[in-house]
């Protein structure tokens, strides 16, 4: 059985920072990641460097094959020690790459509406998702033909101002309707993104739709509320510190539902990052 | 091409490259970016009677040149391990040690002897710095009567080489090495991790939800080194050393203190194919000098 996930190197394309703290990365490798899907993720590193220590867990916002190889893009927001030195790489630097990890979103095929939710930043691997359901990636067969029963993908995203929004343009270009909301009213809705999602739930045909989330615990958690009593499939993107990023050092673990135990602790690299929300349990 | 074997107690391994426990889950996990037949040994996750879930989340922090880790000592159990890690084990051709932890000493008795005929096991490495849940939690390790104890119990149900891993949280490890030799043990193994302890300053809580945690990495490696030169001073076993091994020049700096083999633990998480590049350090350092066996180069300190 070929091996997918492996560790290999890639050379920055460029970094650019297209918002307060916001960046988005390429980079060009020559070898894996080939197949990396929406979900998945990558441990980074700049080549040579052991300050910061450990790698990072990035998301995967883009991935397109070209003739120089595998072009991977990554959205991210400097949050700490990590997230600042990758801000400070630049076109030629030499990266090392572990993945693509973790269990990506799973797309239910009898579910034609698709809704993503996100806060944040957790809009980069959603974007992606888009990106992939749009250009039916996996319906190689139906491409570029008119079906009966063509996707319906709606972008809900959050932020705490309209300053913070960022991936919009990408979201635009491959969703059927984007959906915005900001805390303080700057733009779109007034409140948070899942009471926008209320609000739209109303009016919608439950037995179509599927959920995907990404974002602020408080959001995922705020979300499991809402549909709690409503059967809408929702898988969530979680996210914790990492240090192996393989499911070795059992670090990233997070509590879930466990049918025997009632509860264990998974990994958020290997059993995730993508859980079922109903699977989730919170303090 | 030089000999690089060397014997831990009793266990022979072709190279003294080993990987720490904790840090190289169940072995499995690194298959795809090693040929894990090339390491001198593999101790896996440290096992206790009953499967633990482990400590709630947080659990690890990045610091300076390290990390600090409060897993907690989560493990499937030494039942599990046995009918769902070893099958897999058995299949390579390295030498499978088995760390095992207890809440009490007559725990550490128990799980020796479930592991001890199982086939594939090649030797114990046990972990005595585990808090004695019995005694107040001070930990196995932090007192010789406790660490005598452990280890007689360990040896009198298992005629497995007994490594016994010391903690260095302690006020003379060096003595607590003679006591523990002196209870049987075959060979240590030093430094398990220091307690360290990072807060977050914009929530004003710990990084870490059990507060405090273990630290490792190239920050822990001048004290790892320092305690293993004190303790092969005062030794007659063979001490392996952990802590802070990023490179083959670490490696080679336990070497020359005394240690007869080293183990490979945080480095794993910076690049998965850490182990090798060493190996393969080792072997470039040796060549270079035509140094045709590693004893050429253990404890050949001078000072």
């Amino acid at each position: 059985m070929e091996k997918k996930l492996n560790l290999g190197s890639g050379c920055v394309i460029e970094n650019v920072n297209v918002a307060k703290d916001h960046f988005v990365m390429s980079l060009l490798l020559t070898s894996i990641c080939k197949d990396a899907l929406p979900g998945q993720f990558v441990m980074i590193r700049k080549q040579g460097v052991k300050d910061p220590l450990l790698s990072r867990p990035l998301s995967l916002y883009g991935v397109y094959q070209t003739d120089a190889g595998t072009v991977l893009e990554f959205l991210y927001r400097v949050v700490g020690k990590g997230t600042w030195a990758l801000s400070r790489l630049t076109g030629g630097d030499q990266v090392d790459i572990l993945g693509p990890l973790g269990k990506p979103f799973e797309i239910l095929p009898d579910r034609n509406h698709v809704i993503l939710l996100a806060g944040g930043i957790g809009v980069a691997p959603l974007s992606y998702f888009a990106e992939y359901l749009a250009k039916d990636l996996d319906r190689p067969e139906e491409r570029g033909e008119e079906t009966a029963s063509a996707r319906k993908v709606s972008f809900y995203l959050g932020a705490t101002t309209a300053a913070a929004l960022v991936g919009i343009e990408k979201i635009e270009r491959f969703c059927t309707e984007v959906r915005i909301s900001t805390d303080d009213g700057s733009a779109g809705f007034a409140g948070t993104v899942t009471e926008l999602l209320q609000q739209d739930l109303a009016g919608l045909d439950h037995r179509n739709l599927c959920l995907y989330s990404c974002g602020p615990a408080a959001m995922i958690r705020s979300l499991s509320q809402l549909i709690e009593s409503l059967d809408i499939p929702c898988q969530v993107s979680m996210e914790e510190r990492m240090a192996c990023g393989i499911g070795a050092c059992l670090g990233c673990s997070i509590k879930v539902r466990d049918a025997s135990l009632g509860w264990s602790y998974c990994q958020v690299c290997a059993d995730g990052p993508v859980f079922d929300i109903k699977n989730l349990l919170w303090e | 091409m030089p000999d690089l074997s060397v014997d831990i107690g009793g266990l022979k391994l072709k190279n003294p490259i080993m990987t720490a426990s904790g840090t190289f889950g169940y072995g499995e996990e690194y298959a795809p970016f090693i040929n894990l037949n090339d390491l001198g040994a593999i101790i896996v996750k440290g096992l206790s009677l009953k499967p633990r879930m482990g400590n709630p989340p947080p659990r690890i922090i990045e610091t300076a040149s390290g990390m600090l880790n409060a897993i907690g000592l989560q493990n499937v159990g030494v039942q599990a391990f046995i009918e769902k890690k070893m099958p897999y084990l058995r299949t390579l051709e390295v030498p499978v040690i088995a760390n095992i932890l207890g809440e009490d000493p007559e725990e550490y008795q128990r799980i020796a002897e479930r592991l001890t005929p199982v086939p594939g096991v090649a030797a114990l490495e046990v972990n005595i710095s585990c808090p004695n849940v019995s005694k107040g939690g001070i930990a196995f390790g932090a007192n010789p009567e406790s660490a005598i104890d452990v280890v007689r119990r360990v040896k009198s149900v298992t005629d497995l080489p007994v490594i016994v891993k010391l903690s260095p949280n302690v006020t003379d490890i060096a003595m607590i090495a003679e006591a523990v030799e002196s209870a049987g043990a075959d060979a240590l193994s030093l430094i398990n991790t220091i307690t360290g302890m990072s807060v977050d300053i914009d929530k004003r809580i710990p990084h870490l939800k059990n507060i405090t945690g273990g630290l490792s990495g190239p920050a822990i490696k001048p004290i790892a080194l320092r305690m293993v030169w004190q303790v092969v001073n005062r030794v007659k076993i063979p001490v392996i050393g952990v802590g802070g091994i990023m490179d083959a020049s670490d490696t080679l700096e336990f070497l020359i203190v005394g240690a007869t083999a080293v183990q490979i633990g945080t480095a794993n998480f910076i690049n998965p194919q850490s182990t090798i590049h060493i190996l393969n350090g080792l072997l470039a350092y040796m060549e270079k000098r035509h140094i045709r066996d590693i004893h050429e180069l253990i404890g050949t300190l001078k000072c």
